[in-house]
């Protein structure tokens, strides 16, 4: 037993890391562009609701004294939420066209905060909400639901329309 | 005077007839005690036997000191970062083993898919307390032991990684540079091991070690990549050690 006893620990010794290595597997997220979501609901009840009429959703920044548009929903009917992007600078606008004439304006300020844990990772880009100013034309109100936008799926603003009966 | 002494010699009379008439009826009684109460007494002899030798296990065993030589030979296995620790541990009663290791970790690395790069060297400790679950048979050459760790590192680390570019927004970048970044990490190891002894007063041993981290000083940009004394991969993780051991004189 005394001379079995050290062979049989070399043995595990040898062959232990191979079995270890295997448990340090990094999990990195797939998304690294994190997205701001936006839920539609009716003032009176709460309740979720889409848009029936065909909307155009465009998002702005200001990129060295210009602002920059970019399209992000072009036309689109039913739409229940929106996942809109957040720029790299600390405001970024959305116009929600309703038709022609008729739109709301939507304006969030947010401090961009990139975030690094792993280097087989990549870096994400998280923000933190900070204000959101906007226009009643259609919309009754917005309510921020969670101020952190990271990767997760998760609600960050509600906004409330009033149901035409 | 005459009746005093008459009656002290009445009374030294009756007391020695007393005695004498008592003396066979003593003997009858250890007769008989002898015969009902043998076994018990034997097995109460032997119970004060097991309780003395139990008296007689020294609180105080020994002191040994170790070295980790596993974070050493990690870079030989394919890993990317280097560690070491020596370890104090005292034995009382051949059952409870109270240590405490201090050691110290770096890692400098870039990955090369991300281009990112990390580094880090800080010491950490360690303190906690094996059980030897072989308490009872310390004839053999080893024993397997079950134990806990509290383990603290106060680090400072970089990161370096290419400009952040907005995917959306052509021309908004964020550079990606954090040097000195501060963050004091507390955690827990539970440790299953096993201690052979090798040759004269020196042993071998190695442990499986299950990390969990308990706190860490949250910074806005970042977690670090690896953490000495702790490891990678981030709350929890396993990890393992191969000690070489000494038992000290004394």
């Amino acid at each position: 037993m005394k001379r079995i006893f050290p062979v049989i620990l070399f043995l595990l010794i040898m062959i232990l890391p191979w079995g270890l290595n295997s448990c340090n597997e990094s999990n990195c997220a797939l998304e690294t562009v994190p997205s701001a979501h936006f839920d539609f609901l009716s003032s009176d009840k709460h309740q979720a609701l889409a848009l029936t009429s065909a909307v155009t959703v465009s998002a702005s920044t200001m990129v060295r004294d210009n602002i920059v548009y970019d399209t992000v929903y072009n036309a689109m009917s039913n739409l229940k939420s929106l996942s809109l992007p957040l720029s790299y600078s600390t405001k970024t606008t959305y116009i929600i066209h309703y038709t022609d004439l008729l739109m709301d304006k939507i304006e969030v300020t947010h401090k961009p905060k990139p975030f690094v844990s792993e280097v087989e990772c990549g870096v994400l880009m998280y923000h933190e909400i900070e204000n959101i100013e906007y226009t009643r034309n259609v919309l009754d109100s917005i309510v921020i639901v969670n101020k952190d936008i990271t990767n997760e799926e998760k609600t960050n603003f509600h906004i409330y329309y009033t149901i035409a009966e | 005077m005459k009746k005093r002494r008459t009656s002290i010699s009445i009374i030294l009379l009756l007391s020695s007839i007393f005695l004498i008439l008592s003396l066979p009826m003593k003997a009858q009684e250890r007769k008989i005690r002898f015969k009902s109460e043998v076994e018990k007494e034997e097995a109460e002899k032997k119970l004060q036997e097991k309780a003395s030798q139990k008296e007689n296990v020294t609180f105080f065993q020994g002191l040994s000191v170790g070295a980790d030589i596993s974070g050493l030979l990690n870079k030989v296995f394919g890993g990317d970062y280097q560690y070491g620790d020596i370890s104090l541990q005292a034995n009382l009663k051949n059952r409870y083993m109270p240590i405490i290791e201090v050691g110290y970790g770096k890692i400098d690395v870039t990955n090369e898919d991300t281009n990112i790069h990390f580094s880090t060297a800080a010491p950490y400790v360690r303190v906690g307390m094996d059980y030897n679950m072989m308490s009872k048979k310390p004839h053999l050459p080893g024993y397997i032991y079950l134990g806990g760790r509290i383990g603290f590192t106060p680090m400072k680390y970089d990161y370096e990684a290419p400009t952040l570019i907005d995917p959306n927004w052509e021309g908004l970048e964020i550079p990606i540079d954090y040097h000195d970044v501060k963050s004091n990490v507390t955690w827990f190891e539970f440790v299953v091991g096993l201690k052979a002894h090798v040759f004269k007063r020196f042993s071998m041993g190695w442990s499986i070690r299950y990390h969990s981290r308990l706190k860490m000083t949250k910074n806005e940009n970042s977690e670090p990549h690896y953490i000495p004394g702790f490891g990678k991969g981030g709350r929890t993780n396993f990890g393992v050690a191969y000690n070489l051991i000494y038992d000290l004189p004394f």
